[in-house]
């Protein structure tokens, strides 16, 4: 976890200068401005002083304690820890877990709260969205010790975040989309229905864009146990085929519902993750 | 189809393995984790079919590697191969380089052309075969060597004026090939119809094949100069004249070819110098006067204008200018055949005088023997009385002579035959004479004969003499001989040419035949002007028709004399064999026939081949499939497809 934290701190130290604080405002105790009253606001901030110094209806805005509530989503499946290199190249889930931590805690940076989700078939782990600086700590033990096994169930997790984010933000999915596709962009959909931001971190092993040559073998899927004995030189390009028009629906489906896609290879620097997320955040406003 | 290596055909049972593999692969071990095996799964499922097809191929790609590898190894031979495809084999190569083959074809010779072919034989000869090259007239110029020296020894070979026995030759060729081995004979020749003069062995008979170049489509008429006879023979007494007869002769060939003219010119130089001419119908003859000239050997030569075969249109003779001979008569008086010898003794043809050829001519009143203070020659004329005869055939008994004389009854004339060039000596008319026996291992020769071929002339040495014995007395009631003006003449022959040792050279030589060089012999200078070193009583061929110099030593004098060598007369006939002719000539051996076009002959030659060997085809295929291999077996090439995701 100490390695997670000095390659987390070390990545987010150069994405920090020059961001502006969080554009959303809202009610807490730190009075920002009064606005004129329009019907549907809540008469209880009526600033009745202004009232009966004006004669007409205020209404007291505050600036917001914690502006952006933002839930990273991590996949910690077992497909997640396959890694077709491992002299050169971290598995998927080392990958995430390092994204996820750097995410964090330039969110935290930023005054924004994070919250984790760890899931594979079920939801693993849980931590709430927080704006304390402390709180990368705890979010760093969640990413930390998540270990990847079991089945993937994207859907039912992110549906779990649907419920606990009351009010809109901004769902991070960091996942390798070994998923059931339909039911996952399912989820999706109604995380964008309720007006949440949708960033996907579609995380890619080199060796699963293009297939190695490993000649005739029994090829097995270590989540479902699936079987294919195939000859890996022979379908190399089909294959390249099936990938491209599987990411391609993925981009398809999230500009559908108006959310990001990146696709990531675990061969490139997480900076060039952030950046996307420095772009969404910035588009955000 | 036959192989080099058949064993290596078992390589071939290498090509199971892909079989085995790919029936094996169904059952494999090998396991691979791989998430996104849905990816797989789908790329499969899109493509089973030509996955399948592709397996296939690579099946059959790799098994008919195998297999063609194994061929390759194994070194299969496909039909009936070129020339160089064949077993060793061992090859007499008869070339004729006879004087016939030296006609013009364009711009080269028969003899280029049938060279030309021996250079394809050898050029298509395989590292094993063996060959033995010999020429017609001469030595032989390989024995089993390699192709590459008889090539060396090929360029050796030259044309010469010598004649061909092509029998003799196919025959002495196929005996000298060890059995031990494929055997074949080639035989190169213009098939001169004269060159197969000699029957074939009985022993021919043998599984040597005998290939045979034919189809040199040559107009076979010719003309030529007719042998030169001298009148006197070789030896011409100094300060007397002589005549020397040639002819002109035309063979028209098988399509009867008649000459370009009615007749040539012929004309003859002695010692370099022309000496006459004379326009000379074919089939005529003509006689030339040879002027007085000094005592020594002198070379004559005729020619007429070229035709046909160029080596026969001249012919060369030496002669000798000597001092005359003493001649010495016994006989009865007025005897025709003393009065000849006292013509020429007049005439200076002869001195008269002891030491030289003794005429004895028996008759009443002579001594019983021949008298004097000796003689080389002595010449025997029988008694015109046959009462006389016994005596005269103890004579002969004293002398060492042995022929016994006999009466004869025969009635009626009788002429000489072939009277050897002596001027009017085919008039006469022969009345009366004795049969003439000889005793045993006797090996005189008949100088003339009669029409019905009793001996007339003898000629023999005896206790260390020469002798000549006549069978008529040279009186008028035993002939026409003895008053006619060919006694004079006739008597000259018999004691110039026949009476006299001829001495060296005896006669003409015929080119390209094995001569004996007199003792002392130093040197010969050659028609060419080349010198050539030889040794006295040694073997001498004369390749080319010419006059020649022999330099000699005699009584520890350097002397010198000419003698000539001619284009045998059987070349002149430029009549070719039929090749149907051949068969039948050679009807004990496998005779082949190919020509004239080069490809004929290569496809007959080396009959033992082994197939066309095809390897470098099938390394050709092998690689291709090789090729195949890489291509089926290697991962495709990916394509970057349009990105429509950002990834990063």
């Amino acid at each position: 976890m100490a390695n997670l934290e000095l390659v987390a701190r070390g990545v987010v130290e150069g994405f920090l200068i020059g961001l502006h604080s969080s554009p959303y405002r809202g009610f807490s105790v730190e009075f920002a401005e009064n606005r004129p009253y329009n019907p549907g606001d809540d008469i209880r901030f009526v600033d009745w002083k202004m009232w009966g110094r004006s004669d007409r209806y205020y209404v007291k805005q505050f600036e917001e304690e914690t502006n952006l509530r933002a839930y990273i989503v991590l996949d910690v499946s077992h497909s997640m820890q396959w890694v077709s290199d491992p002299q050169r190249l971290v598995s998927k889930i080392e990958y995430a877990r390092m994204l996820a931590a750097s995410l964090g805690l330039l969110l935290l940076r930023q005054g924004d709260a994070v919250g984790v989700i760890t899931f594979n078939d079920q939801v693993r782990d849980h931590l709430r969205p927080r704006s304390a600086r402390q709180h990368w700590r705890r979010l760093l033990r969640v990413v930390g010790g998540a270990d990847a096994s079991g089945t993937t169930e994207a859907a039912a997790a992110i549906r779990d975040v649907a419920m606990r984010l009351q009010r809109r933000g901004l769902v991070i999915l960091i996942s390798d989309l070994l998923v059931a596709p339909e039911l996952t962009r399912t989820a999706l959909s109604y995380l964008g229905h309720r007006g949440h931001e949708v960033l996907v971190f579609h995380l890619m092993d080199p060796g699963e864009r293009d297939l190695p040559s490993t000649g005739d073998a029994v090829y097995f899927d270590p989540e479902t146990g699936d079987e294919l004995l195939t000859n890996s030189a022979a379908l190399r390009r089909r294959y390249r085929e099936a990938v491209d028009q599987a990411t391609r629906a993925w981009v398809l489906d999230a500009a559908r519902i108006g959310a990001e896609y990146h696709l990531l290879s675990t061969d490139a620097p997480i900076g060039f993750a952030l950046r996307s997320y420095l772009d969404k955040r910035a588009h955000l406003g | 189809m036959s192989f080099l290596y058949p064993l290596a055909l078992a390589i071939g049972a290498l090509a199971g393995i892909p079989i085995v593999i790919h029936l094996l692969r169904r059952h494999t071990d090998r396991r691979v984790p791989f998430p996104a095996l849905r990816y797989l799964q789908r790329a499969e499922r899109k493509h089973a079919r030509s996955l399948r097809v592709r397996d296939l191929l690579l099946l059959l790609v790799r098994v008919g590697l195998l297999l063609l590898i194994a061929a390759t190894a194994a070194g299969p031979l496909v039909g009936r191969g070129g020339a160089s495809d064949h077993e060793p084999v061992d090859v007499a190569i008869v070339l004729d380089n006879s004087a016939s083959n030296a006609r013009p074809v364009g711009n080269q010779t028969t003899f280029d052309l049938l060279r030309d072919r021996v250079r394809s034989t050898l050029a298509a000869a395989g590292p094993a075969d063996r060959f033995w090259l010999y020429p017609t007239v001469g030595p032989p110029l390989a024995l089993a060597t390699t192709a590459a020296e008889a090539g060396r020894a090929l360029e050796q070979a030259r044309l010469t004026d010598g004649s061909a026995d092509l029998v003799d030759a196919v025959t002495a060729a196929a005996r000298s090939l060890p059995a031990e081995r494929r055997r074949e004979v080639h035989l190169l020749s213009d098939l001169q119809a004269s060159n197969f003069a000699s029957l074939p062995d009985a022993g021919q008979a043998d599984e040597i094949a005998l290939l045979v170049f034919t189809g040199l489509s040559l107009d076979a008429s010719n003309g030529m100069v007719g042998m030169a006879q001298l009148a006197s023979g070789l030896n011409i007494p100094v300060g007397t004249q002589s005549d020397v007869v040639a002819s002109a002769l035309w063979f028209p060939g098988p399509s009867g070819r008649a000459a370009p003219a009615d007749s040539t010119v012929l004309r003859l130089e002695i010692d370099g110098t022309t000496r006459g001419a004379a326009a000379v119908g074919w089939g005529d003859e003509a006689v030339f006067r040879i002027p007085s000239l000094d005592p020594a050997t002198h070379g004559g030569r005729f020619e007429i204008e070229p035709s046909g075969l160029r080596a026969d249109d001249a012919r060369y003779f030496s002669f000798r200018v000597v001092n005359p001979p003493a001649a010495a008569w016994t006989g009865p008086p007025g005897s025709f055949t003393g009065i000849a010898l006292a013509t020429l003794q007049a005439g200076g043809r002869v001195a008269d005088g002891e030491g030289g050829v003794r005429i004895y001519e028996a008759g009443e009143g002579q001594p019983a023997e021949p008298t004097g203070s000796g003689y080389l020659t002595v010449v025997l004329v029988p008694p015109a009385d046959p009462l006389s005869l016994p005596r005269f055939n103890q004579l002969l008994t004293r002398i060492g002579i042995p022929w016994t004389l006999f009466p004869d009854d025969t009635r009626g004339e009788l002429a000489l035959r072939d009277p050897s060039g002596v001027p009017g000596l085919d008039e006469i008319r022969i009345e009366s004479r004795y049969l003439m026996t000889p005793g045993g291992g006797v090996e005189d020769s008949v100088l003339l004969a009669t029409g019905d071929g009793e001996p007339w002339l003898i000629r023999g040495r005896a206790n260390g003499h020469t002798y000549l014995l006549l069978a008529s007395p040279l009186v008028e009631s035993a002939g026409s001989l003895a008053g006619s003006a060919a006694m004079i003449p006739f008597i000259e022959t018999v004691i110039l040419r026949w009476g006299l040792d001829a001495g060296w050279p005896a006669s003409d030589f015929e080119a390209g035949l094995s001569m004996t060089l007199p003792t002392g012999s130093d040197s010969v200078v050659t028609p060419g002007q080349g010198t050539v070193r030889v040794d006295g009583g040694a073997p001498f061929t004369p390749l080319r028709a010419g006059l020649y110099g022999l330099h000699y030593e005699e009584e520890g004098q350097p002397r010198s004399l000419t003698f000539a060598a001619n284009v045998p007369a059987t070349e002149s006939d430029l009549t070719p064999l039929a090749t149907r002719d051949l068969a039948e000539l050679f009807s004990g051996r496998e005779v082949v026939t190919a020509g004239p076009e080069a490809s004929a002959w290569e496809s007959v030659i080396y009959r033992n081949r082994r197939g066309r060997d095809v390897r470098p085809w099938l390394v050709v295929a092998i690689i291709l499939l090789a090729l195949a291999e890489i291509a089926l077996a290697s991962p495709a090439p990916l394509k970057e497809s349009a990105k429509p995701t950002r990834e990063i």
